[in-house]
């Protein structure tokens, strides 16, 4: 996130703009429009940079109605808020401007301080939530590439009945992703957004599912498939359907709906003479024609039982001429501004054997992290805290006359235990490591910790001392503080002892 | 701004430490647009309109002049052009067109106040 944040101040009267840039400054960097066509040009120019717009409605050339009416279509809006700030500020306005979603409207003329805190809180609610998709995103891509490594492992097993061809899947979903992406560079026909190119990617690793009900000698038939044989064959786009009906909505219904798609019409030609259905055309999902051809690329660049594996250009050449099913002029035009990386993906994914070894480990890393309790996260944390403060910290019981060192793992103080007495270690402390001038001063500040602690005193203390960590070289100044840990019970007298090295 | 000028701005209709308020605190950015206000041709507009008896051009002006005079803290200014609008908006131009000659005087002793600023 950008440290200073960017405001955009829209009105036609140059006075407005200038007592909302005054009232902003410096907190925000301050762009101007005095219309909604300029509005517009700037937010385009800097969507990435602009935390929060400040809108007039009545201005030349495009109005603030027409400026919200575009935002709002192209997008902008969840994540760039707009508080309108008008004379026109009665009811029937209002409801307007907060029905186009604007996130506020506030009347002319307007106090400053109160425009201040309302537009200040609007900016802190929208960051607030970019932050939480920010962090919802980070963990919803973890979940899926420990769940991806998993189902392309079963998927794999089940299509094969062996463990030769892990990447199998996971190049036609790549394939898949690919092409679609292709298309939408190119074309905006199909109507394709992000999502729906991963969802359709996902889905496609199940479009031979199957093959689960194909027996073993006509899967693993070395030799061509005899007519019957074939009929047999072809039958695993429907039966791959009837699973995944079966399995009903394991993520959304548009998964689901995609991999019925695929897998049921990957094997359809464009001229209707394919299997199962005969589809013709663009009766054929578009899902289903892209994976088609990512199924052949892959049956023809990869070694089956039945072929030896053929180079990418033949590959290519043999789909578009079209010796392996039958697709449109179009997609294929598509799919040979893809070729290239078509390639790369067949040459960076090609099949070995699956190494068990690293699966298991990346997957019980994300188990792990799963599987930290609250407990020990609040533990990591405080450690991480304690680490960037760069001190050493003492856990003191007072009750018991008991210390443990938190922090660092390795004392530097040589002689001094990890847990102990307090009383016998502080002794042993000060006559060894802090300097003679200062050791009076020093007991005198722990006895009194002591007393104070157990006769219930919450304060922070702090003092300085002059320790020599090796107890032989140079003395240096550390700042000793003393907090109290409020353990709600007023039995227990605890602190946390923090020595930190004062950089002099 | 000193005390003599300010107690003649409030006595002649600018509200001047709510002006400052307006501009953020800043009486160098008021006094600045104080200074403005002389360049400002809504008046104007608002003139010509009324001669030619134009409400649309009447409505439009006296808004925009009832914008920059609430700004500027110009309360009497700021009170008849706000009661222009309502005429306006309630279809009764004619209400609006009287108004004008108080609007005038008012305008023009403000005029007079602000030329005084160095």
């Amino acid at each position: 996130m950008p440290d200073r944040k960017v405001m955009l101040i829209v009105d036609d009267i140059e006075m407005n703009r200038a007592i909302l840039k005054e009232i902003f400054t410096p907190e925000y960097e301050i762009l101007e429009a005095s219309n909604g066509v300029q509005a517009l040009d700037i937010i385009h120019q800097n969507a990435n940079e602009i935390s929060i717009v400040l809108l007039d409605l009545i201005m030349p050339e495009m109005d603030g109605f027409e400026v919200m009416t575009k935002l709002s279509t192209e997008g902008y809006l969840p994540r760039i808020p707009v508080i309108v700030i008008t004379a026109e500020n009665d009811s029937e306005n209002e409801n307007n401007v907060l029905e186009l979603g604007a996130s506020d409207l506030i009347g002319k003329p307007f106090i400053p301080n109160v425009v201040k805190r309302r537009v200040n809180n609007v900016a802190s609610l929208y960051n607030y939530q970019l932050n939480l998709e920010g962090i919802a995103d980070d963990l919803s891509h973890r979940l899926r590439a420990s769940n991806d490594a998993v189902i392309d492992t079963l998927i794999s097993l089940i299509e094969h009945r062996s463990l030769e061809s892990g990447q199998h899947i996971l190049r036609i979903r790549k394939y898949t992703m690919t092409l679609l992406e292709q298309i939408v560079e190119m074309t905006g026909k199909y109507n394709l957004n992000e999502d729906m190119i991963r969802t359709m990617s996902e889905a496609s690793a199940l479009h031979d599912i199957g093959k689960v009900v194909i027996p073993d000698g006509i899967l693993n038939k070395p030799g061509r498939l005899t007519p019957e044989e074939f009929e047999i064959m072809k039958t695993h786009t429907t039966e791959g359907a009837k699973v995944i009906t079966r399995m009903g909505m394991i993520k959304d219904s548009l998964y689901s709906s995609y991999a019925y798609n695929i897998c049921r019409y990957h094997h359809e030609r464009w001229d209707g003479r394919g299997y199962s259905d005969g589809l013709k055309g663009n009766e054929i999902p578009i899902c289903a024609q892209v994976g088609g051809v990512a199924d052949v690329y892959d049956a023809l660049t990869t070694k089956r039982v039945y072929k030896p594996a053929y180079t990418h250009e033949q590959a290519v050449k043999m789909i578009t001429n079209g010796e392996c099913g039958l697709f449109s002029d179009e997609l294929m035009s598509y799919f040979i501004a893809a070729a290239d990386k078509f390639k790369s993906v067949a040459q960076n994914y090609g099949d070995e054997p699956l190494k068990f070894k690293n699966n298991d480990a990346k997957q019980n890393d994300m188990i792990d992290d799963i599987r930290d309790s609250a407990l020990r996260l609040d533990k990591l944390k405080y450690y991480a805290a304690l680490k960037a403060y760069g001190c050493t910290a003492i856990e003191a019981d007072y009750d018991r006359d008991t210390y443990s060192v938190v922090y660092p793992q390795a004392l530097m103080f040589e002689g001094v235990a990890q847990r102990g007495e307090i009383t016998k270690a502080a002794q042993y402390f000060i006559d060894t490591f802090v300097h003679p001038d200062d050791r009076d001063n020093a007991k005198k500040w722990m006895d009194e910790e002591k007393k104070k602690r157990l006769a219930g005193d919450m304060n922070d203390r702090t003092d300085e001392c002059v320790i020599c960590s090796d107890g032989r070289k140079d003395y240096k100044k550390y700042l000793i503080q003393s907090i109290a840990i409020d353990t709600q019970s007023t039995r227990r007298h605890r602190a946390l002892l923090v020595l930190k090295d004062i950089k002099s | 701004m000193d005390q003599e000028c300010i107690e003649k701005f409030n006595a002649g209709g600018i509200d001047v430490s709510d002006g400052i308020n307006r501009f953020a605190g800043s009486t160098d950015l008021y006094e600045k647009f104080l200074k403005k206000f002389k360049d400002d041709k809504t008046f104007e507009d608002l003139s010509k309109a009324i001669e030619t008896k134009n409400s649309d051009e009447g409505f439009k002006a006296a808004h925009a002049l009832k914008g920059v005079s609430g700004n500027l803290s110009m309360k009497y200014v700021y009170e008849i052009t706000s009661d222009m609008c309502t005429a306006f908006r309630a279809n009764e131009p004619e209400k609006a067109f009287e108004m004008y000659t108080a609007l005038k005087e008012k305008y023009e002793s403000v005029c007079r106040l602000i030329n005084e600023l160095k």
